[in-house]
C-alpha cells in the first residue's frame, strides 16, 4: 500500500481506543481553564456584590480582588499543566509519530499559549477596576 | 505525507473493471423517489437543496421588511406604516433573520456540502436531518404568516420582560415567538447532533483530524456551540411562557422575579449565536481562498486554533448587551475583557486568509470577490465592534444607530457576503450549468455599494444621537438626509439579490451525475465526481488537498478503485470511521426515504403552532400523532448484524453492526446529553440567580419546607431503578443472541415504576407543603426543576417500555442491544439530574438555615 496514510487506515475491529473526547478536551485544555476561571470569578464578584460582601477583605486585600487573583493563578497554573504535558509529549516524538497525534499536540501548546493571554488579561481588571461599584 | 505516489506503483483496494450492474445497483439504491413522493427523501443532495432554499426564501422575506422599514424612515414624519406594525416588522425581522435564514441557512449547507467534502455516501441520520428540514419549513412559513393577520411578536428579537409577559403583552404575539421559534431551536438542535456525528465518524478513509477540512473543524465548532448555547434559549423560552400561560413569576419583581434572569439566559445563547453563524461562514472562506489564491491555506493549525479559541471566549461576551443595565463594574469589565480577547482570533483568521492571497496569484472571480468585500465590510464591523466592546463607549452608543451599523457590518460582512461566494462558488457542484460571473459582478458590486451606502451613515445617525426602534422621527434633527441615503442604500442590496435570484433562474439546474464539476480546480473532495450515491468509491486521503496531490483521483473514484465501490449490503450504508485518525470501524446500514420522519415534522409543527393559538385539544391529538410517528421511524433502526461483515475492498472486512462507545448512536446519545445537561444547569443558574436578588426571602417567610424524608426516599427510588437497568444489561451480555431472559423486560419494567414513583413523590412533597408556583420566584424555581425533571422522567419511561417492547418483538438481543445501551445512558443522566435536582431544591433552603 501507498504512503502512511494508508497504514493508518488498516482497519479493526478495535474498541474505540483513541478516547477521543478526551483528546479533544486535553488539545483544547487551556481554555477549558479559562472557562473555569471566567464562572469562577464572574460568580464571585456577582455574588459578593449582590450580598455586600465587597468590602470584606483577606490577607489585606479586597475579597473580590482576593479571589480573582486566586482564580486566575489557578488558571494560569492549569494551564501551565496542561502545555507542560503537552511539551513532554513534544519531545518523545519521532519521524515515526502518527501525524494526527502531532496535530493534537500542536494544538493543545497553541491552545496552552493563546489561553494563557486569555487567563491573564481576564484577571486584569481586578487590578484596575474597584470592586462592586 | 508529501510523497504522492502515482497510479502505476500502487495497489488500489478494488479492481478494475469492476462487475457488471454493481454501478446500476447503486444508483438504484440511492435513486430518489419520484412525483410527489420526493417529499420522502432523505439524500443528503436533495434535502441540503432544498434545505438552502428554504432559507433564501426567508432571507428574501426578512429582507422586504427590511425595505419596508427603510422606506418607512426615508423621510421624517412619514405615515406609510403605523407604529404598531412597524414594531411587528422590526421584530419579525430580526427573529426571522437570525432563527429562519442564519443558523438554518449555515447547517443546510453543511447538510448538503459536509458529506461531500467527506466522502461520505451521507450523514449518519439522514431522516433526521429530513425531519428537522419539514419542522423548520412548515414552522417557519406558518410563524411568518402571523404577521399577515397582525399577530406577529411585536417587542424585539430578544423578547425583553416585563414588556413581553401576561401583563403587558396579553395577545398571542409574544406566544407566537416562544413556541414558534422555540420549536424552530429544538430542530437547529437536531441538526447540531447531526452534524457533530458526521465530522466525528463519517469521513473518507485515512482523513485524520489534521486532514480534516477547515470547513470540517469550523462545522464541528459551531454545532458544540449550538449544544451548548441553544439549550439557555430553550430554557428561557419556557420560563417565560410558564409565566405567560401559568403566572410563574419568574420574572415579575414584585414577586420575587427579575427580568434581568431573562438577559442573561437570552444573551448567553444570543451572543455565542453571533459566532455560530459567523463560524460556518469562515469556514467556508478558508474552503474557496485556496482554490481563488491557486495555494494551500496558509497556517492551517492557526485557523483551526482560532475557531476553537472562538468557540470558547464567545461564551463570555453576553453581558457586553447588558452594559447599561447598572451591573457592578468589575463585573462589566471581567465581559470587556473577553470582547476585546474574542477579536485575536478573528484577527489569526483573517491574517490567515491575507497571506494565502498574498502567497497565491488570485484571479477576481465572483467568489474571490465577495471575499474581498467580507474581509473588508467584516473587519470594519469588527472595529467598531472593538469600540463598543469598551464599556463607557457603549453607555453612548447604546440603542442607537451607531448599534444597528455595527451589527450589520459584522453580520452582512460576516455571513452574508461569504454565504454569496459560496453560492457562486459551490453552484458548479449542485447544477448543471454554474453561474454567470458576468451577472455575479454586477450582483457583487450592487450589493457591496448598498451595504456601505445603507450603513456607513447610520454610525453617524447614531452618534448624533437616533435612537433604534423608532418608526418615525422628526424633521430637522439632522437625520433626514442620512436616512434618504440609508434608505437609497437599502434598494440597492434589493437589487443585487434580485439580480442573483434572476442568475439562478437562469442557470442553476438540479444535477446529480452531470454536474458542471470542478470548474475552479479546486482541491478538495467535494469536487470528486458525484451523484445521488456521493461518490462512486471511498478514496484514501493522505493529505489536505487530494485533488492537488493526486490528479489522477477522480479518475480513480470515479472507476471504482477505491473502497468500497458497491452497496455490499444490499442498502444504503455509509462508511464510519474512527473520530481522530479516520480509520474504517464499520459499515453503517442507512435508512431510505420514507414517511414517518415527514409526519412526524407535520405534526410537531401542529402541535406547537396549535398551542401558540391556544387550541389546546386540537395540538394535544397532534402531538400523540407526532410521538406515533416517532416510534414508527425508530422502530426500523437498530437493525442488528443482519448479515455477516463485509468486504470494502483492499482485504478490509468490516462488520455493519456495531455497539458501544464506536457506534453512532452512542455519540448522539452523548450529546444529546450535553445539551440536557446544559439545560439543566441553566435552570439551576436560575435558581442561583432568583436566590441571589431575593436576600433573607428563598425562601419567602411562612414557606413550610417539606420533611427531609422526602427527598431521601425519592433519591433511593432513582438510585434503585439505575441499578435495575444496570443488572439488566449485565444479564445482556454475551456473544451467543439467545432471546435474553424474562429478567431484563422485568427488571426494566420495574425500573421505569420506580422512577415515575421518584418524580411524583418529588412533586408531592412540594405540593403537601403547600408551596404555590404562582406566588413567588421561589415557589416557581422549586417546581420549573421538579417540571423539567418530571419532563425526563416521563420520556425514560417511555424509553424503558419501548425497550421493553423490543424485547417482546425479539428485536433485542446481547448483541443487537444499541437501543438498549442508549436507553441505559440517558436513564443514568436522568437519575443523576434527578439526585442534583432534589439537593438543591430541598437541600439549599435547609443550608441557608431555613425549616
Amino acid at each position: 500500500m501507498a504512503g502512511d496514510g494508508m497504514q493508518r487506515a488498516t482497519p479493526g475491529r478495535h474498541a474505540e481506543r483513541e478516547r477521543p473526547v478526551l483528546r479533544l478536551l486535553f488539545a483544547a485544555g487551556g481554555f477549558v481553564a479559562w472557562a473555569a476561571q471566567f464562572a469562577v470569578i464572574y460568580g464571585v464578584a456577582g455574588v459578593a456584590c449582590a450580598r455586600g460582601y465587597g468590602g470584606v477583605t483577606l490577607l489585606g486585600i479586597g475579597l473580590v480582588p482576593f479571589a480573582i487573583l486566586a482564580a486566575t493563578l489557578l488558571a494560569l497554573a492549569a494551564t501551565a499543566l496542561v502545555t507542560l504535558a503537552a511539551m513532554r509529549e513534544r519531545w518523545r516524538m519521532n519521524e515515526r509519530t502518527d501525524p494526527a497525534d502531532r496535530f493534537l499536540n500542536t494544538a493543545a501548546l497553541l491552545v496552552g499559549g493563546l489561553a494563557a493571554v486569555s487567563i491573564l488579561w481576564q484577571g486584569l481588571p481586578a487590578l484596575i477596576v474597584p470592586a462592586c461599584q | 505525507m508529501k510523497a504522492s505516489p502515482t497510479s502505476e506503483n500502487i495497489d488500489y483496494p478494488n479492481a478494475v473493471p469492476r462487475p457488471p450492474g454493481e454501478l446500476e445497483e447503486l444508483k438504484r439504491i440511492w435513486a430518489s423517489p419520484k412525483g410527489f413522493a420526493i417529499v420522502t427523501d432523505v439524500n443528503n443532495t436533495n434535502v441540503g437543496l432544498w434545505y438552502v432554499g428554504t432559507a433564501l426564501l426567508f432571507f428574501i422575506l426578512a429582507g422586504i421588511l427590511a425595505l419596508i422599514m427603510r422606506t418607512q424612515l426615508a423621510l421624517p414624519e412619514s405615515n406609510l406604516v403605523g407604529h404598531d406594525f412597524y414594531n411587528q416588522l422590526f421584530t419579525m425581522h430580526g427573529t426571522v433573520m437570525m432563527f429562519l435564514f442564519a443558523v438554518p441557512a449555515v447547517e443546510a449547507a453543511s447538510v448538503y456540502l459536509l458529506p461531500n467534502m467527506q466522502a461520505a455516501r451521507d450523514l449518519p441520520f439522514p431522516r433526521l436531518s429530513a425531519y428537522a428540514f419539514w419542522a423548520y419549513f412548515i414552522g417557519g412559513l406558518v410563524f411568518f404568516g402571523s404577521l399577515f393577520w397582525g399577530v406577529a411578536p411585536n417587542t424585539g428579537w430578544y423578547m425583553y420582560p416585563p414588556l413581553t409577559s401576561y401583563q403587558y403583552s396579553p395577545g398571542d404575539n409574544a406566544d407566537w415567538w416562544l413556541l414558534g421559534i422555540g420549536f424552530i431551536e429544538i430542530s437547529a438542535i437536531a441538526g447540531a447532533i447531526e452534524i457533530i456525528v458526521g465530522v466525528m465518524k463519517t469521513r473518507a478513509v485515512g482523513m485524520s483530524l489534521d486532514r480534516l477540512p477547515v470547513y470540517s473543524w469550523a462545522m464541528l465548532v459551531f454545532a458544540i456551540m449550538i449544544v451548548v448555547g441553544f439549550p439557555a434559549i430553550i430554557l428561557g423560552t419556557v420560563l417565560l411562557e410558564l409565566e405567560r400561560a401559568f403566572h410563574w413569576p419568574f420574572f415579575i419583581a414584585e414577586k420575587g422575579g427579575d427580568p434581568l434572569l431573562w438577559q442573561h439566559l437570552f444573551w448567553f445563547f444570543g451572543h455565542p449565536e453571533v459566532y455560530i453563524i459567523f463560524l460556518p461562514a469562515t469556514g467556508m472562506v478558508s474552503m474557496i481562498v485556496p482554490t481563488v489564491a491557486r495555494t494551500p491555506l496558509v497556517g492551517y493549525r492557526l485557523v483551526v486554533l482560532a475557531l476553537i479559541a472562538t468557540g470558547f471566549l464567545s461564551f463570555g461576551l453576553w453581558v457586553h448587551h447588558m452594559f447599561t443595565t447598572g451591573l457592578p463594574k468589575i463585573s462589566l469589565s471581567f465581559f470587556s475583557a473577553a470582547s476585546t480577547a474574542v477579536a485575536v482570533p478573528s484577527g489569526i483568521q483573517v491574517f490567515a486568509w491575507i497571506a494565502t492571497i498574498a502567497a497565491g496569484r488570485v484571479k477576481l472571480t465572483t467568489p474571490a470577490l465577495f471575499i474581498i468585500g467580507f474581509l473588508f465590510i467584516f473587519t470594519a464591523g469588527g472595529l467598531t465592534g472593538v469600540m463598543v466592546a469598551v464599556a463607557p463607549f457603549d453607555w453612548q452608543a447604546h440603542d442607537t444607530y451607531f448599534i444597528v451599523a455595527h451589527l450589520h457590518y459584522v453580520l452582512i460582512g460576516g455571513m452574508v457576503f461569504p454565504l454569496f461566494a459560496a453560492f457562486y462558488y459551490w453552484a458548479p457542484v449542485a447544477s448543471k450549468c454554474r453561474l454567470s460571473e458576468r451577472v455575479g459582478r454586477w450582483v457583487f458590486g450592487l450589493m457591496f455599494a448598498g451595504v456601505n451606502v445603507t450603513f456607513f451613515p447610520m454610525h453617524v445617525t447614531g452618534l448624533i444621537g437616533m435612537p433604534r426602534r423608532v418608526y418615525t422621527y422628526p424633521q430637522g434633527l439632522g437625520w433626514d438626509a442620512l436616512n434618504l441615503v440609508s434608505t437609497a442604500g437599502a434598494f440597492m442590496i434589493a437589487a443585487g439579490v434580485g439580480l442573483f435570484l434572476f442568475d439562478l433562474a437562469r442557470n442553476f439546474r438540479m444535477a446529480s451525475e452531470d454536474n458542471a464539476g470542478n470548474v475552479w480546480g479546486a482541491g478538495t473532495l467535494e469536487w470528486l465526481p458525484n451523484g445521488d450515491y456521493a461518490t462512486r468509491s471511498i478514496p484514501t486521503v493522505t493529505s489536505r488537498d487530494p485533488l492537488w496531490d493526486r490528479p489522477g483521483l477522480s479518475d480513480e473514484v470515479e472507476a471504482g478503485r477505491w473502497y468500497l465501490p458497491g452497496a455490499p449490503t444490499g442498502g444504503r450504508e455509509a462508511l464510519v470511521t474512527s473520530p481522530i485518525d479516520g480509520r474504517p470501524q464499520y459499515v453503517l446500514q442507512i435508512p431510505g426515504p420514507g414517511w414517518a420522519h415527514v409526519l412526524a415534522a407535520v405534526f410537531t409543527a401542529a402541535f406547537f403552532l396549535l398551542l401558540t393559538v391556544k387550541l389546546v385539544m386540537p395540538s394535544v391529538v397532534c402531538a400523540v400523532i407526532a410521538f406515533a410517528c416517532v416510534i414508527w421511524w425508530l422502530w426500523e433502526t437498530d437493525p442488528g448484524p443482519t448479515r455477516p461483515p463485509v468486504d470494502i475492498g483492499g482485504g478490509i472486512v468490516l462488520p455493519v453492526y456495531v455497539t458501544g462507545p464506536m457506534n453512532h448512536s452512542w455519540w448522539a446519545m452523548i450529546v444529546l446529553m450535553v445539551v440536557s445537561g446544559m439545560t439543566f444547569a441553566c435552570l439551576l443558574f436560575s435558581y442561583f440567580f432568583l436566590w441571589l436578588v431575593n436576600p433573607g426571602a428563598w425562601p419567602p417567610p411562612g414557606t413550610t419546607l417539606p420533611s427531609p424524608l422526602w427527598p431521601l426516599l425519592a433519591g433511593a427510588l432513582y438510585l434503585a431503578g439505575s441499578g435495575l437497568v444496570a443488572y439488566a444489561s449485565g444479564r445482556l451480555r454475551g456473544e451467543d443472541r439467545r432471546r435474553p431472559p424474562r429478567a431484563v423486560p422485568a427488571c426494566l419494567g420495574l425500573a421505569v415504576a420506580l422512577i415515575l414513583a421518584a418524580s411524583t413523590a418529588d412533586i408531592m412533597a412540594q405540593l403537601r407543603s403547600g408551596l404555590s408556583p404562582e406566588a413567588h420566584a421561589y415557589g416557581a424555581a422549586v417546581y420549573a426543576i421538579a417540571s423539567l425533571q418530571a419532563f425526563f422522567v416521563a420520556t425514560v419511561a417511555v424509553m424503558g417500555l419501548y425497550t421493553i417492547a423490543r424485547w417482546w418483538a425479539g428485536k433485542l438481543d446481547s448483541v443487537r442491544r444499541s437501543t438498549f445501551d442508549n436507553t441505559m445512558l440517558f436513564w443514568h443522566y436522568a437519575t443523576a439530574q434527578g439526585l442534583t435536582g432534589l439537593i438543591v431544591s430541598y437541600g439549599f433552603p435547609r443550608a441557608l438555615g431555613a425549616g
